[in-house]
This record gives C-alpha cells, structure tokens and sequence, in this order.
C-alpha cells in the first residue's frame, strides 16, 4: 500500500479532517482532545454507514479496532486485511507484541495507533506522530473543527556554532561524512539508537549536536527530548533528517526527474509491504541509482565521492542554517 | 505519596475506561474534587451526577467522559485496581499528583508522563525516590535500561 489518504469524519456536533501519509502513525496527546471520540465515529460509520448519524469520507478502505471481542482477537479480525488504513484504539497490548510488530512491517496496510506508550518494535517517524487540536479560526464551518497537529515538528533546533562533540546513531556512511566535515568537533558514534542518551552522559562538558534518522526515531523521540531538556549543564542541539540518505537524494548531486518527483511526495512512491519504514526506501533509492557508476552508495562504508569538496557543500547544503559547519 | 511501577513489576487494569463505564457511582461524579478534576482537564460542568456540558458534544453523561479523566477518578474512588497511567495525558498529572496527596497511590506506567515542580514519587522497580523532572525522568531512563545509574 502506498499514498496519501485524505479522511474526514463529521457529526452534527463536530468535524474531524486529517491525512494519513505513512504506514504508521501514531495518535497520543492530552487527555480529552478528542481520540475515543474520532474512533468512536469511525468505527460507528464502519458498522451502519449513514444510519450512524456520522458522515466519514476517505479515499481508502479503513478498518477500525476497538477491543476484543468474544472468541475473536485482533488476528482474526486484521490478518485479513489488505491495503486497509488500520486504526487501533489505546489499550489493546497486542500493539506492544513483536508478533504485531511483524504484522505491521509485512501486510500492506497503513496503521493509525492510539497510544502515548512508545512502541518499541515498530520503526516510526518522528514526522507521523500526531495529537489532536482544535482549529477555531475555521468560520466556514458550523462544528468543532478539530485536525492532527505534528508533535515533534519543532523538536529543538537551537543554534549551536560550537559542537564540541557530534553523536551521530550509527557508525556506517553517516558518520563517516560527518567525521569529515566536522573536524573541529570529536565524532562519536553511539552504535545504536538506544545507547543515545548514555553516550551523551559520557561527556562531562562541551555543546554537542546529536543526528539520528527520523524516520524511525519515534519511539525515542519523547523520552529522548525529556532528557536533553532537562540537562541545564550542556548545550545539546538534537536534529533528526529522515536519514543521510534521503540527505544526499535531495542534496541534488543526483540530477533525475523522478528523483525530483519521488522527494515532493515520498508517500506516492513507498510500498509499505516492501518498506517498513522510509529509511529503508531511500537507502535502496540511493544504491539503485548509483549501481552502474563509480561511486556506488553502501550504507556500510563511504565512497570518497561523496567527500568531495562540491559534493560535500551539495550535502550540507540540505542541513538546517542552524547547524553551522566551517569547511 | 505516588509510587509508579514502570513498565513492568505489577498487574494492572487493561482498560480502565471500559471498566469506569461499568462501576461508577453517582456520589463519584457529585465530589468536589471529581468535579474539579472534570472542569479542569475535559473543560466540561458537572450539572448532576447523570448530566455534564462538554463546550463541544454539548450534553453528556459520564460514560463519555474523556478516558484520562475516567482514571483519574477511579484512581481516586476505586482501589480495586493498579491503574495505567499512560491512559492519562499530561494535563492530568497534577491531579494524579493531588490525589497521591490524599493517599497512597500505585500506579503503572508505560511513557513519561510529564510532571512539573516538586514532587515525592517512588520508582517501585529501583525503590527510589525522586523529587523533581530531572531525576523522575533519570530514574524512569536507568529502570529502561537506556541511562546506566551513577
């Protein structure tokens, strides 16, 4: 399953409008913003249609999952599935179950999850998870509009010219560039995600920056960010590009039209049954169009190409003006 | 005081929301302190112990109260159960709070749930006591295994 998928669910009383854009999302936030009742709405439309008072319109077959029922649990009612956007209420905690996880990766369909718990086996993107808000400057309609707001849109971005040390998650191509545009700084790799936040308690003082793919940092991101924001002794700058791959597709060193096409709208072009997360897709992308030249793209070790004084100002032309590296 | 067994260490309620739709009492929604909890985090007035106005939905009963407030209030009123705190979202924390105040509460919890200020919370797996974010959210990333202690 691949695309965009445009959803509009409304009552007498209020309006729900949002776009679903990736094989997982995630739906957490405030109590009472309104995610049992968009559910609710749904899966009554689902079960009635019309007679449920609810008017739903979406450009795809959706499934929604509330709790199990009796001699029926959530294999028997999703396995079944195909390019289906799938949504799945809060305490159901098959969604935390490795098995589920597989399922996610490998069906076809889209998943819209209500769940603030981070789930750890999913690969998700800092970029799908949503709360809901209330737009009240919307006059042209009479009910309670409400839409999905990125929560981690604005992670904190703060201006750090400095950068003592640079922790990048892993030790492959990525880091590789960086530890060669970044010689003022020390380059550490934290080998891994999830060794983040004890590599950045190793280093006693000095700013640092921290890069890490985002598309599938979501499960990170919150207790990631809850950390850095209360360590008053260092400046940490955090910055989450889907991955260095995607850097280097839109760094424009690969001159293609489709390129071009692929980068405005990813969702278009990324099967969720082959990619279980953005990442994997553009890291592909990257092999496939570099396959028959000299400077074949591996994620495990850096061609010098890509070190190339024009290649390197095309890639770090795509970094933030926050992040400022002397070349 | 609040003691919070994070992911893991307890049985806890699977869906307390349901469960609240099941038991609930009319004096419940009649406290004080319920009514405050309902006007501050769901923004609606309490009219009777059958009847509240939402600003959105208009009139409701409580049976579609938003699922956070619901375990707040049996957290309060109904110590049945160890309740999953990760059904409750941030606004609620100073009420999760308030009520610890009152007794001693065990809860679960599977995310950081966001407390400000000063606080006594005991982290049940590692049995410390953390007295503000920094150390609440440094004891929840060791118990995690993504903070090595010391």
């Amino acid at each position: 399953m691949k695309g965009k998928y445009h959803f509009r669910v409304r009552s007498k009383k209020v309006v729900f409008e949002f776009d679903i854009r990736r094989n997982i999302t995630v739906l957490k936030g405030d109590s009472a913003t309104g995610k049992t009742t968009l559910l609710h709405m749904l899966y009554e439309y689902l079960r009635v249609g019309r007679e449920s008072g609810y008017a739903v319109t979406a450009d795809v077959s959706y499934y929604v999952y509330l709790r199990r029922e009796v001699g029926r649990d959530w294999k028997d009612a999703l396995l079944q599935l195909q390019d289906t956007v799938i949504f799945i209420e809060e305490n159901n905690e098959f969604v935390f179950s490795r098995e589920f996880a597989e399922f996610v990766k490998k069906s076809g369909n889209y998943f819209v999850l209500v769940n603030r718990a981070p789930l750890k086996m999913l690969p998700y993107s800092i970029h799908e998870i949503y709360e809901i808000v209330t737009n009240g400057k919307r006059a042209d309609v009479k009910e309670s509009y409400h839409e999905l707001k990125e929560i981690y849109s604005n992670y904190p971005i703060i201006e750090n010219n400095k950068m003592n040390y640079v922790i990048t998650e892993d030790s492959n191509s990525g880091c590789q560039f960086l530890s060669h545009v970044c010689k003022e700084s020390r380059v550490v790799s934290a080998n891994g995600n999830g060794n983040i936040i004890n590599t950045i308690k190793e280093i006693v003082e000095g700013d640092i920056l921290i890069v890490a793919d985002g598309a599938a940092f979501g499960a990170l991101i919150e207790i990631c960010l809850e950390y850095l924001e209360k360590q008053k002794n260092k400046r940490i700058t955090i910055w989450l590009p889907e991955s260095f791959e995607y850097l280097i597709l839109k760094s424009k060193m690969i001159v293609s039209e489709e390129l071009e096409k692929i980068l405005e709208s990813p969702s278009d072009y990324v099967e969720s049954e082959k990619y279980e997360s953005w990442e994997r897709y553009f890291t592909e992308l990257l092999i496939l169009l570099t396959e028959n030249t000299s400077h074949r793209y591996s994620k495990h070790s850096l061609d010098g190409f890509y070190m190339q004084e024009k290649n390197v100002k095309k890639i770090l032309s795509t970094f933030p003006k926050e992040i400022k590296i002397e070349k | 005081m609040l003691k919070i067994w994070y992911y893991g260490g307890t049985e806890y309620m699977g869906d307390a929301p349901a469960y609240f739709d099941n038991v609930y009492e009319d004096e419940w929604i009649e406290d004080e302190f319920v009514k405050e909890m309902i006007a501050d985090v769901d923004q609606s007035t309490v009219v009777s112990a059958h009847v509240i106005e939402s600003p959105i939905l208009g009139a409701i009963t409580p049976k579609e109260l938003s699922g956070g407030v619901k375990v707040l209030i049996l957290m309060l009123k109904d110590d049945s159960f160890v309740y999953n705190m990760s059904n409750c979202g941030n606004n609620c924390a100073k009420w999760i709070l308030k009520i610890a105040e009152k007794k001693d509460l065990t809860v679960y919890l599977q995310h950081i749930l966001r407390f400000e200020g000063e606080f006594e919370i005991e982290i049940m797996n590692s049995g410390k006591i953390v007295h503000n974010p920094k150390e609440y959210v440094e004891a929840l990333l060791v118990v995690e295994g993504l903070l090595d202690e010391g």
